[in-house]
Order: structure tokens, then C-alpha cells, then sequence
């Protein structure tokens, strides 16, 4: 007897053994066969979520912060609005005061005809230097601006003549020079008058320095001239329109120079890309924002202290052009409260009514802007183009002396900070999250016995709600992968559980949550329910309303900490055995 | 006092007294026959088995039993119906294993155990008080039981109990060669004619492994399963011993012909005490067999674990697509379980699964003897249960018994066998057969055993 005998030997006895149990006769006889042992149920009880739902989870795509007292909040993107005062600094209605006047005595008049006549008048430390405008300005670089230098001539003779003005230096060192000839009056003491207008751009001028020359030449003719019109024969006066300044030195006071003080209007439009709200987008829309900030980086780029006043930040609603609406004065159009009065936030120091920034120094301030931020957020989430005005004051100069240049510009970076401190409607606000998970990877087959065996199957839901809000959840799922912008609860074949309703946790005045509320809700699973938890992939979506707190008048401030603590576990029973021999 | 005080101590007094209660028949089968043959065959390991027989002769054999305590004939026909793709296009459900796991007794586990041997045997007598036998036998357990702490998980859910363990669950299988010789030393009647004929036996066997695995928990008490309705967690691990072949390449260049090489060595002795009163018809024996350990050799030694925590299910699913199954993406079904990982290399000193047996035979009867004997259980590796063999010998003709039973095993239950046998003065055949655990196809086992010898 060898290995290979023992080997087949026993074989034999197994194979005769099988032999004696007859074949089952169908799929039935056989099944019944194996379920031959007593009727049992079978218990299994898994864990389907086991977890920490936490609110923050809701702006898992938005920029989001922790500010005071634990608040979360969402950061709009930081918007930088230059406020250009060096383009707006500007000088108006200067004059040549007094007016140069030449006169000639009756005898120079009194010449035979060809005699000629002459005059060369030279005014040092006159002109400009006499306009108070310019008292305190040293040096003015001219962007742009024109000198109009009108000179009259009452002789019955015309007049060629010169005028040099210095002080006003062109950019290769010359001073400005004009010619010009007067026609003869017509002798009755009125006057013939020519107009030179000399350019301004790039030509600085230095105000005490400034002095105008004329010299001019006439012939007698035939007809002796008037004695009489000798007296202020020539008269020459100017002035300056509109000088914009290029740059400025001198000792800038505003106090003495009015132009210093320049009224500035900058718009930042807001995209409503710049911030993402995630899935509480919906929720803010329909709620009140009680908190929000708006962090001010106040760069002032000029080397001369630049102090803003009267200077507000609105919000207006551009038309669809992107022009910001005025009213019937041309000032902007800013959103109003609901009382009728416009949404400004003063920009100011704190406690001062103005906001003061040191030559080329940086200033920051925090301001309260909810009902500003309010209604920007709500215009954006309307779909409407919004923007962020800054209106007021740049008051240039300190009395030291200093340089202004048309480049010079304050830069404002504008951080804003939504606070979600957020006051609920009573019929409260829905939001939908779809997500996908894993089935149970049956085959269909096995996921057939399953339901025919499913004695039942419930889902056991325990809820610990750390929200400021009360929460209601519809949940709808179906076997397969769907898109995330599917709308699960109107999908054919869709499984939509009994809602579960986690009660609103106490909150105070400030809308914090003084202690969770708990819940355990039991949702029985038909058969064809369970059937959806057994393929390879699961769509679920979780529609979930905010219900206002208890306290706090429907507000409630949504901290890092809130959290929805949820344990759902499936019981599911099946039967087996109890049939067959 | 111990088994075998208690048994020592019964023996003096048994053997000591006349049993004159009873006295076979005048010319009954049983007064014909050499007591040697009045030892009912066993069906399990009996080293003893042939040196009784009272010619010279030869004798092969080849003999095998196994059972388990869940499945019966009829089940397994079933399973195999549905696992067939012709009978069955949608294959094994799970609510058929459901049913399955179903029929696994409750706080029993499941248990299944196997013993076959097959041998040639040269001996016979020298005069009336010495025998002597020489044998050449192969030998094979086997044994594997599923912790009820285990099974429960999937047959009886989580719903009353959240922990388990893999426990003593185990399996383990030895394939052994072995020679040996055993002697028979038989007294005259003690006392008068009436008295007790006592016979002492005692053999050794040099045994040599030829395969041997094991696998079992790799750690303490089976490790630990927790499936609650908030997490799932596990730490479990498997320890692998293997020696199949004198090659570094294990399964993969395994070829049945390497079971003929040698992985080890071993010593194992056996010992027998029978005392019988053959005008009164009874005998009583007490056997303890297989005492010895094995060396084998180039046990490879390899581990294989999985640990988990988590409260998702799809978590519970990756860590096992991560690291104890080499999967197919998306399709667990048909993944496969790693390899095990070979931590080391050693000699693995065995014991060998010991028989302790005591029988008792009365033929005090024309025609009928009866014997009852019991196996004490085996526990550790080739774990075996306690079993009662009860059984009748028809002796209708002097050498043609026919013997029919009744079997119990504490896994498998109630069973039952017959045999028949020519046991003549030149020539021996038996052939026997059991159906364990129940009737033909409701039987969870099966037995069976045939041996044909000549004399001189």
C-alpha cells in the first residue's frame, strides 16, 4: 500500500460518500437545502456616518477666518482703490495784478510825423507775486495751463512791442517771450487791444520771482495824436484760467492754500467672484449680516502729510454699463438704509473725525461696515454689479515745507471681512449639498436576496446640534454616481427619507450657543430603500433649512466651533434558515 | 488521584477477582476463536491494531475517517449545485452563506478533523505469550476549527454582541511516514483457568514528517474584531507554519512527489494493557498511543495581518484593499488574499496528536459480542473531540463476523457503522465504513476502512 494508494483511497471515500447524497433537483431544492437550520434573524448594526459635521465644512472652497469672539467669517478679496490727489491738485484765476500801464507825457506825443515812439517797462517782485493764491508756494511746475497777456493801446498809432515774463521758466531755462503789435486806436480814448497766450505746460514758475517786461515801439504819423491819450496809453494785463499743477513746493498749508484741500471720488468695483459663500451662499442671501469689517491699509505715497476728511466709503448699484448712478447734484447715488439715509462708513482714526497719514507713512483702521458689507454681499448674491465708492477730502500739507507731485496718490487696500453673524428669516433658509460615498458593492443578485431576506432596516440617527440654528434635513439618495448639480429629490428611483429635525440650540443676545441640543431619530428603511445602499456607488443629497434660535430674534453667529455632531448607524435584520428539510 | 492511577487502581481489583457472574456458551462462536480476533477493529489509529492477530502473516490496510460538526452530505451536494455555473448562472449568494453559517452550532464554532492511515504489517506469535509485529505506515491529520467567537460575527450579526475574536481558530494538517515494531507479552490465566489473561504491549515507531502546516492567531487570544454601530476596528493577524518540500520555493514548486522526501524525524511509543476473561466472555483494555515529538525541519514561518479603526465602512473596505488583499479595482470579489509574508526559517518541534483509548468487549453470547470503547479527546494541534464507539460483532460464522454500530462524536453526533470480515487461520480481509453524524446523506462525516492480510 503506497502514499498514492492512502491518497486515492480516501478520495474514493469522499467521492462515494457525495455519491450517496443525491443532486438537488433545482436551484430552489437546493437553497432550501442549505437553509435546512432553524428559522434565526441575523443583526448587523454598521456604522454608515460617525462624524463631526462642522459648518466650516460648508466654505471648504472660500477664504475663510476666525475673527473676535470666535466668529467665522469669509473674506472678500482685498481691493486696492488709489486715491490720486496729485492729479486733482489745481490752481484757478490767477491773475497779473496790478496791470503794467505805460503813459507818455505830451511832449513825446507832440513830435513830428516819422518820429518814432517808444517805451520799455519792467514790473520786478509784481504780477503773480501780488495774487495772494500763490503766497505759499515756492515753486509750481505747470502740467497744464495758459497765460492770456492782453495789452491795450489807445494812440491812434499801432503799437509792435515785446513781452518777456520771468519766472516762468521753459524746461530749457528760457524765460517766456511774446511779440505782438497793437492796432492804432481810434482816438477818442478808447482802446485796440492784442492778446498773447503763452503755453504753461512744462514750464515752472516761481512766483516771487516773476516779473513782466514790455518793450514796444510806435511811429507818429500824419495825424498828431491826442495829448490827451497819452495818459495810460499802453495797458497790459493776465492771468491764468486754470493752472494743473505738475508739481508744487513751497510751504503747503492748507490753511492758506485753499487748492491743497482736493475733493476726491475713486470707484472700486466689486466682483461677485471675489468672495464665496460655498453652500451658505443661499443662507446669507436670505439673512441679515450683523457683523462685518473692513480693514483699511491707508498708503500714503507722497512725502507731505495727507490727512482724509469728510471721507466715507458707500456702495452703489452700477447700471449695467458698470457707470455709478448720481443723483440730481452728480453726487453719487449710494445704496440707502431702510429709513431712507445713505450706507456710509466714515473713514476715520478712531475717535477723530478724520484720518491723518504721515508723509509717505501707512495708516490702518478697522471699521464697522455691516450694513454696508450687507448690502454689498446682497447685490452681488442679487446678481447685481456693485461697487465701493470712496468720497471726500485729501487735505494735502502740514505748513512745512514740502513737494507735491501730480503722482502722488494715497493707496487704500481694502480688506473686507464678512462676519457670519447672521439674522435668519422665520420661514428660515434652505441650502443643498449632493455628495457620493461607496455602497455596499453588492452584485444585483445578491442585493435581490438581500431585500427578499430583509426583515428590516432602519437608519439610526443621533444628532448633537452646536449650530446657533435649528436644523432641518430632507436626505434623498439613489444607486449611482450622479453629478453634483443633479437634483437628487426629483430623480426617478430616488429613495427620500422622513426629514430629521434637530431643535434650534439656545443661543444669547449675541447670538452664540449657550447649549447644544440633542436628538435621535429612527427612519425604517423599506425594502426597496435598502436596495439603494447596495450598489457600487451612492448619490445622496442633504437639504438642509436654518431655523432661527430660540433667543437672539433669529440671529445667530456662526462660530469655527459649531458643529453638528452625527452618529447614523444601520440596523439592518435579515432572515435565514427556516426552510427546506 | 489521576487518569492513570484511577485506571491502575481498577485494574488490580478487576484482574484480581473471578467474574463468575456470567460465562459464555457452550460452543459458542466466540470460545472457537483466538482471543486475538475477539479485538473488535477501530476505525481511528490503533497501533496495536494487527499485532494481535495470532499467525504469521502479513497484512496491508489502508483506512480513513473525517467529519465536521455543520455540514451534512446533502449541504455540500447543494453547495456545490450552486456553485455551479451550469446549475447556477448567478453562483453563491450571500444569503446562501448566510444559511450556511447558519448551520454552524451555536457556541460550537465549527470543527472538522480528519485521520487516514495506510500501512503494511509483518509479525505473528512466538508461542503463547510473546507476539511480535512489524509495520511500515503512513499516517495523516488534520484539523480545522472556526472559533464561535468568529463565526458569530457573520451568522448572528452584530446586533447583541459587538466583540470578537478569531480566538482558537486554527488549522493544521501532518503527513508522516513512519516504521516501527511492537510487541504483545501475554500471561497465563491469573488466579485459575477462570482468571484474567493479561497482555502488555508496547511498540515504538520512528516517524518521519513529510508535510506539515499550521496556521493559527498570531496573536494572543485570537486578537480582537470590534463592529459597532460606531466604528469598525480589528486587529487581527494569522501566523503561516509551513514544510512541504526541501525547497526555498514553497507552494509554488510544490509537486506531490516531494512529499517523499524527509522534513524531519520523531520517536513516538505506544502502550497497551488488555486484560480478558475468555470463559467469561470480557475483556478490558487501556491504550495510550503516539506519545513522541517531531522535528521538522525548514518550518517556514510566515505572518499575515490586518488592522483597521475607523467609523467608515468605505475605510473598512480600502484598509483591506490596502493591505491584506491583493485587489482588483473595484472588484473585492475577486481579489485575493496576499501572500504571507516569510519571517522566518526554523525546526519545529511538534508533539504528536496522543490516543488515549479504553475498551471494553463481552461476547458471553453464541453468537454476538459487544464492545464500547472511548477516545479521549485531543486538544492543541490535531485537536480531535471525544468520541463512544459502540459496537456489536455477529459471529454467525466462525470466521465471517459482521459487525454493525453505533458511533458518537461530541462534533458530528450520532453515526453509525458496519463492516464486514473473513477472519481465517490464512487469511484475513475486513472492510468497514461509518456514516458519521447522521444517516448516508444527512451524515457530516464518513469513515471507512479495509485491510486484507495472509498467514502462514
Amino acid at each position: 500500500m503506497t502514499l498514492g494508494n492512502c491518497r486515492s483511497f480516501a478520495g474514493l471515500i469522499g467521492l462515494l460518500a457525495l455519491a450517496t447524497a443525491c443532486e438537488p433537483a433545482s436551484i430552489l431544492e437546493a437553497r432550501d437545502q442549505l437553509a435546512r437550520g432553524g428559522a434565526r434573524t441575523v443583526v448587523y448594526v454598521l456604522p454608515i456616518i460617525d462624524t463631526v459635521f462642522k459648518i466650516e465644512t460648508l466654505l471648504e472652497d472660500s477664504d475663510i477666518d476666525t475673527i473676535a469672539g470666535g466668529l467665522l467669517a469669509v473674506e472678500i478679496e482685498e481691493q486696492t482703490v488709489p486715491v490720486d490727489f496729485g492729479e486733482a491738485l489745481e490752481f484757478q484765476n490767477i491773475n497779473l495784478d496790478p496791470p503794467l500801464v505805460v503813459s507818455f507825457p505830451p511832449a513825446a506825443l507832440s513830435v513830428p510825423p516819422g518820429t518814432p515812439v517808444t517805451f520799455s517797462e519792467t514790473y520786478i517782485g509784481g504780477g503773480l507775486a501780488n495774487d495772494t493764491i500763490l503766497d505759499d508756494v515756492d515753486t509750481v511746475e505747470v502740467f497744464s495751463g495758459v497765460l492770456s497777456v492782453t495789452t491795450r493801446n489807445r494812440l491812434t498809432i499801432p503799437i509792435n512791442y515785446t513781452a518777456t515774463l520771468g519766472g516762468f521758466t521753459q524746461s530749457g531755462g528760457a524765460s517766456l517771450v511774446g511779440s505782438g503789435t497793437i492796432a492804432a486806436a481810434a482816438g477818442d480814448g478808447s482802446y485796440s487791444s492784442n492778446t498773447l497766450n503763452f503755453d504753461l505746460a512744462n514750464v515752472t514758475i516761481v512766483p516771487e520771482s516773476v516779473s513782466v517786461s514790455v518793450v514796444g515801439t510806435g511811429t507818429v504819423g500824419g495825424t498828431p495824436i491826442p495829448a490827451g491819450l497819452g495818459d495810460s496809453a499802453i495797458v497790459q494785463t493776465g492771468g491764468i484760467a486754470t493752472l494743473v499743477v505738475q508739481a508744487v513746493a513751497g510751504t503747503l498749508d492748507p490753511t492758506t492754500t485753499p487748492e491743497l484741500t482736493v475733493s476726491i471720488e475713486e470707484v472700486e468695483e466689486v466682483e461677485s467672484d471675489d468672495f464665496d459663500l460655498g453652500d451658505l451662499e443661499d443662507a446669507v442671501d436670505s439673512s441679515t449680516i450683523n457683523n462685518a469689517m473692513i480693514s483699511l491699509r491707508v498708503d500714503n505715497g507722497a512725502s507731505v502729510q495727507a490727512v482724509l476728511s469728510a471721507f466715507n466709503l458707500g456702495v452703489v448699484n452700477l447700471d449695467a454699463a458698470g457707470n455709478v448712478p448720481r443723483d440730481g447734484l452728480g453726487n453719487p447715488d449710494f445704496e440707502e438704509d431702510v429709513g431712507g439715509t445713505p450706507i456710509l462708513v466714515p473713514v476715520v482714526d478712531p475717535g477723530e473725525t478724520t484720518l491723518t497719514l504721515a508723509a509717505s507713512g501707512t495708516s490702518s483702521v478697522d471699521l464697522d461696515a455691516a450694513p454696508l458689507v450687507d448690502r454689498l454681499v446682497h447685490l452681488l448674491l442679487d446678481d447685481e454689479r456693485a461697487a465701493i465708492v470712496a468720497v471726500g477730502d485729501v487735505v494735502i500739507g502740514d505748513g512745512s515745507q514740502a513737494r507735491v507731485t501730480r503722482t502722488d496718490a494715497v493707496s487704500v487696500q481694502m480688506g473686507v471681512t464678512v462676519g457670519l453673524d447672521i439674522t435668519i428669516p422665520p420661514t428660515g433658509v434652505s441650502f443643498t449639498r449632493n455628495t457620493t460615498q461607496t455602497g455596499l458593492e453588492m452584485d444585483p443578485e445578491d442585493a435581490d436576496q438581500l431585500v427578499e431576506r430583509l426583515d428590516s432596516a432602519a437608519v439610526v440617527a443621533d444628532a448633537e446640534n452646536n449650530t446657533p440654528f435649528g436644523v432641518e434635513l430632507d436626505i434623498a439618495f439613489v444607486d449611482g454616481y450622479l453629478a453634483d448639480d443633479v437634483d437628487i429629490f426629483g430623480y426617478p428611483g430616488r429613495v427620500v427619507l422622513d426629514p430629521i429635525t434637530l431643535d434650534a440650540p439656545t443661543v444669547d443676545a449675541q447670538g452664540l450657543v449657550t447649549s447644544p441640543s440633542t436628538t435621535m431619530v429612527s427612519i425604517v428603511l423599506s425594502g426597496e430603500q435598502a436596495r439603494q445602499l447596495t450598489g457600487d456607488t451612492l448619490s445622496a443629497t442633504v437639504r438642509a433649512r436654518l431655523i432661527p434660535g430660540t433667543g437672539g430674534s433669529g440671529r445667530g453667529a456662526i462660530r469655527a466651533s459649531d458643529e453638528i455632531v452625527l452618529d447614523v448607524q444601520a440596523r439592518i435584520v435579515l432572515r435565514s434558515g427556516g426552510g427546506g428539510q | 488521584m489521576n487518569r492513570a492511577t484511577a485506571v491502575l487502581a481498577c485494574a488490580s481489583v478487576i484482574l484480581g477477582a473471578e467474574l463468575s457472574a456470567q460465562a459464555i456458551p457452550e460452543g459458542s462462536q466466540a470460545a472457537r476463536i483466538d482471543i486475538g480476533y475477539l479485538r473488535s477493529p477501530h476505525f481511528r489509529v490503533d497501533p496495536f491494531r494487527h499485532v494481535f492477530i495470532p499467525h504469521w502473516g502479513f497484512v496491508t490496510s489502508v483506512g480513513a475517517s473525517g467529519q465536521n460538526n455543520s455540514l451534512n452530505f446533502k449541504d455540500v451536494r447543494a453547495l456545490m449545485y450552486l456553485g455551479d455555473e451550469d446549475n447556477n448562472p448567478d453562483g453563491l449568494l450571500y444569503g446562501d452563506i448566510l444559511d450556511v453559517l447558519g448551520l454552524i452550532p451555536r457556541g460550537a464554532g465549527f470543527a472538522a478533523n480528519a485521520q487516514a492511515e495506510s500501512g503494511l504489517y509483518l509479525g505473528g506469535p512466538f508461542g503463547q505469550h510473546f507476539s511480535l509485529g512489524l509495520t511500515a505506515q503512513v499516517r495523516g491529520y488534520g484539523g480545522a476549527s472556526v472559533d464561535d467567537d468568529f463565526v458569530a460575527l457573520l451568522r448572528d450579526g452584530n446586533g447583541s454582541r459587538q466583540d470578537f475574536t478569531i480566538g482558537d481558530s486554527r488549522a493544521d494538517a501532518l503527513l508522516t511516514s513512519e516504521i516501527g515494531g511492537h510487541i504483545l507479552i501475554r500471561t497465563n490465566p491469573i488466579g485459575s483457568v477462570d482468571g484474567a489473561f493479561l497482555t502488555f504491549g508496547i511498540g515504538g515507531r520512528y516517524v518521519t514528517p513529510h508535510f506539515y502546516a499550521r496556521g493559527a492567531s498570531s496573536i494572543a487570544n485570537g486578537g480582537t474584531i470590534s463592529v459597532s454601530g460606531e466604528g469598525v476596528s480589528a486587529n487581527v493577524g494569522l501566523e503561516k507554519s509551513v514544510a512541504i518540500t526541501g525547497n526555498p520555493g514553497g507552494w509554488e514548486d510544490f509537486e506531490f512527489d516531494d512529499l517523499i522526501s524527509r522534513k524531519g524525524r520523531g520517536i513516538a511509543a505506544d502502550f497497551l494493557v488488555r486484560a480478558v476473561w475468555p470463559t467469561s466472555g470480557l475483556s478490558l483494555e487501556a491504550m495510550v498511543a503516539n506519545i513522541g515529538k517531531l522535528t521538522v525541519w525548514n518550518v517556514e514561518q510566515a505572518d499575515w495581518s490586518f488592522n483597521v479603526e475607523t467609523t467608515d465602512l468605505e475605510e473598512v473596505f480600502d484598509s483591506l484593499s490596502a493591505d491584506p488583499l491583493d485587489t482588483i479595482p473595484g472588484d473585492l470579489e475577486e481579489s485575493e488574499f496576499r501572500d504571507f509574508e516569510v519571517s522566518d526559517t526554523t525546526d519545529l518541534k511538534i508533539t504528536l496528536p496522543r490516543i488515549v483509548r479504553f475498551s471494553a468487549s463481552a461476547w458471553a453470547n453464541r453468537i454476538l459480542q459487544l464492545d464500547v470503547s472511548t477516545t479521549l479527546p485531543v486538544t492543541g494541534d490535531f485537536e480531535s473531540p471525544l468520541t463512544v464507539d459502540l459496537g456489536s460483532t455477529w459471529r454467525f460464522s466462525r470466521t465471517l463476523p459482521i459487525r454493525f454500530g453505533l458511533m458518537y462524536g461530541v462534533n458530528q453526533g450520532l453515526g453509525y457503522t458496519g463492516g464486514i470480515a473473513v477472519e481465517g487461520r490464512n487469511f484475513l480481509m475486513r472492510f468497514a465504513a461509518g456514516s458519521l453524524g447522521g444517516f448516508v446523506q444527512n451524515a457530516s462525516g464518513v469513515a471507512a476502512r479495509f485491510e486484507w492480510g495472509f498467514f502462514f
